[in-house]
């Protein structure tokens, strides 16, 4: 991208900031909310991480060791909505944050307050979320909601008190989300750069526009349906309930409506953030970058006409079937576009393997594994076999941790030194990495012969037969799990000091973030860059 | 920031308004298309006996349409500077708020002071009266407008 822009000074006069506790809670520094969403993303992450260690450990053997069954389905539900809602989606609003005014030369987001109240809205969601862990302690309540993410109905409907917690601190993640969207939009649309145009804009960028607008689309829906799940417990609805004249599948609807472009809400993000990391250590420029963009709108688009083939044995009629399987088999279309874009990025470049770079290379290598598996998936014959298998289990992990929490890890890597002006350790980033892939793989391979082989998920007991890969799994887990202090580790050094980090900081870099100091000034771009030409 | 500068016999025109990249065009066809997305959504939904998502639907809409209008105040602020012989006219328009000064360009001075703004404004007083400009400038506009007019005020 050729720029012109204006020497500035990063300790200018105006670089000044308030300090203390009062800087974090009334903050409307995109900066500041970046790094509050990043941090909590962390601990969530590690929260979640406990909650299916636990687990894990439970299914290490066949038989009940540790806790009983209710305990177990509790962990389980709580894990998948935290990972979900606080952790993966707070630590793509976290890059966001901090990149997208940088990236598009906008000295702050559109509606800053809007922003401060969006980031303060989670700590107090995830407190509902697993408050019920701490009420049962003292005999208040009987635990977590214990239905899984998918809180269908009508076993919601019977459930305890974690149902509700959970349904308020949905409401209020929604909430949070939808600030988050809207400030997102307006900052994309309205405060691009003079001379940034939409097909200019970084696919970064683009990702996150198309998740927002995601969002604003499917966020009602799932708000819509926890409130009729609500009244159907305290207000004598029926609108789950057959013997009340009800329709069960109809809660299904309504969840998977939100829940399967959620699935790429989580994803695009990282999509977008792919392309400028792979461009970066082949040192050449993008490959596709309209295809892309075209490419992340396709699956947008059809990720809201698919939602069905997540209960396709439910009992719909044959030629929903039909239509959600074809339909479904075609976002592999524009997925194959982007793996085609990310590969002729990379095709005769010059190639240099630091961290978030493998991390790349690991996220299309696991991910096209989500890829190839969701197809098998999608085949409504060969899901009658596979639902609620161990299968889907390991498809959806390939999906969102290889695809999801491996693409916040490039990130991470690949901006920490933009951020804090210092350079990560690479030899523990490094072993972070290979840990992490060669862990991950361990734990989650298994189960996909788990789920052929018929085990089934969400039970804490199992058949002999499944001992041995659940052994293995267990113990790929516990090493991801540990493998993350690396990260963590790794990350509180940078922050504490290090190396320093140019301006550029990587060799083959392109784009505004890159022409900031680091880290960047407290208020950036106050002198407008103009974009000249060039993508 | 945009900043135009016109001239046309005997009077100059400086004009500064913050960037925005999306039209008002665009931006009605945004929330538009939003619109009409959110309601097919939730009018289907409406149809399968889950009515509690339009609800939802219009609630978000209008926070989207209130977020947007905020915007569109915030977009039609400027700054106009017009010297036509031997009038200086300042009008100034900040989220719905304007304002029209005007002095002699002969008496006229402009200094670099120390405002509310976290970088010194431009400020033009005369016979007791003052005001200030340069809000919606970058530093380096507002240095170019502040040479450019002490030059045209000494000529």
């Amino acid at each position: 991208m050729n720029t012109a822009t204006h020497t500035l000074d990063p300790h200018a006069g105006h670089a000044h900031h308030p300090a203390g506790l009062m800087r974090w809670l009334t903050t409307t520094n995109h900066k500041d909310i970046g790094t509050m969403y990043l941090t909590f993303s962390l601990l969530m992450f590690f929260v979640g991480g406990a909650m299916i260690l636990a687990v894990r450990a439970e299914l290490f053997q066949p038989g009940l060791q540790l806790m009983k069954p209710e305990f177990f389905n509790q962990l389980i539900g709580v894990h998948a909505l935290v990972m979900i809602f606080a952790a993966l989606m707070p630590a793509a609003t976290g890059f966001a944050n901090w990149m997208i005014p940088l990236m598009i030369g906008a000295p702050d987001m559109a509606l800053p307050r809007l922003n401060n109240w969006g980031f303060w809205l989670l700590p107090p969601a995830a407190l509902l979320l697993t408050m019920p862990f701490i009420l049962a302690l003292f005999g208040i309540g009987d635990g977590a909601v214990a239905t899984g993410w998918t809180l269908y109905a009508p076993l919601s409907v019977q459930g305890g008190i974690g149902v509700d917690f959970a349904i308020f601190s949905i409401h209020i993640l929604g909430i949070s989300s939808i600030m988050g969207s809207i400030n997102i939009i307006a900052t994309l649309l309205n405060m691009r750069a003079p001379g940034m145009t939409l097909m200019k804009m970084p696919l970064f960028c683009w990702g996150w526009l198309v998740t927002a607008v995601l969002l604003i689309i499917t966020l009602p829906v799932l708000a819509g349906g926890v409130t009729m799940l609500l009244t159907d417990r305290h207000f004598g609805t029926h609108f789950f309930n057959a013997a009340g004249g009800g329709d069960p599948i109809l809660f299904q609807h309504l969840f998977w409506f939100f829940g399967h472009p959620e699935v790429y809400i989580l994803l695009l993000p990282v999509w977008g953030l792919m392309p400028h990391v792979l461009s970066t250590f082949t040192r050449k420029p993008i490959y596709g970058h309209t295809a892309q963009v075209y490419g992340f709108i396709a699956i947008g688009v059809l990720g809201l006409i698919v939602w069905a083939h997540h209960f396709m044995t439910a009992g719909l009629p044959v030629p929903a079937l039909l239509y959600f399987m074809y339909s479904t088999m075609a976002i592999s279309l524009p997925l194959a576009v982007l793996f085609f874009c990310w590969i002729a990025t990379m095709w005769r470049g010059a190639m240099s393997f630091e961290t978030p770079m493998l991390f790349a290379i690991g996220f299309i290598v696991l991910f096209g594994i989500a890829g190839l598996t969701g197809l098998v998936l999608a085949d409504v014959a060969a899901d009658a076999q596979y639902h609620h298998s161990y299968f889907v289990v390991a498809h959806f992990h390939y999906a969102l941790f290889a695809g999801g929490i491996m693409g916040v890890m490039t990130g991470v890597y690949y901006w920490l030194p933009k951020w804090t002006g210092h350079m990560y350790s690479e030899k523990l980033g490094k072993l972070h990495f290979w840990l992490t892939v060669i862990s991950f793989n361990f734990t989650f391979m298994p189960q996909f012969f788990l789920g052929l082989a018929g085990m089934p998920r969400r039970i804490p007991d199992y058949a002999l037969q499944f001992t041995e890969f659940n052994a293995i799994s267990t113990v790929g887990a516990f090493v991801l799990g540990l493998s993350q202090l690396l990260f963590a580790w790794n990350i509180w050094r940078c922050v504490r000091g290090g190396a320093k980090a140019t301006d550029e900081v990587w060799e083959g870099t392109s784009g505004l973030e890159w022409e900031l100091s680091s880290p960047p000034p407290y208020h950036s771009w106050d002198t407008q860059p103009v974009i000249k030409s060039g993508t | 920031m945009a900043m135009t500068k016109t001239e046309a016999a005997g009077a100059q025109e400086w004009t500064a308004r913050p960037n925005c990249s999306l039209s008002p065009t665009a931006r009605r066809n945004l929330v538009r298309g939003i619109l009409a997305a959110s309601l097919l959504v939730s009018g289907g939904f409406l149809l399968a006996g889950a009515w509690l998502v339009l609800p939802f639907a219009g609630l978000e809409l209008a926070a989207l349409y209130i977020a947007l209008r905020a915007l569109d105040r915030a977009d039609s602020s400027s700054e106009t500077i017009r010297l036509e012989g031997d009038r200086l006219t300042v009008t100034t328009r900040f989220l719905g708020d304007a304002r029209q000064y005007s002095f002699s360009a002969a008496w006229a001075r402009v200094s670099m002071e120390a405002g509310d703004a976290p970088d010194p404004l431009i400020c033009i007083r005369s016979h007791g009266r003052s005001c200030q400009v340069g809000r919606l400038m970058t530093p380096p506009q507002r240095q170019q407008f502040f040479s450019d007019l002490s030059r045209r005020l000494r000529s």
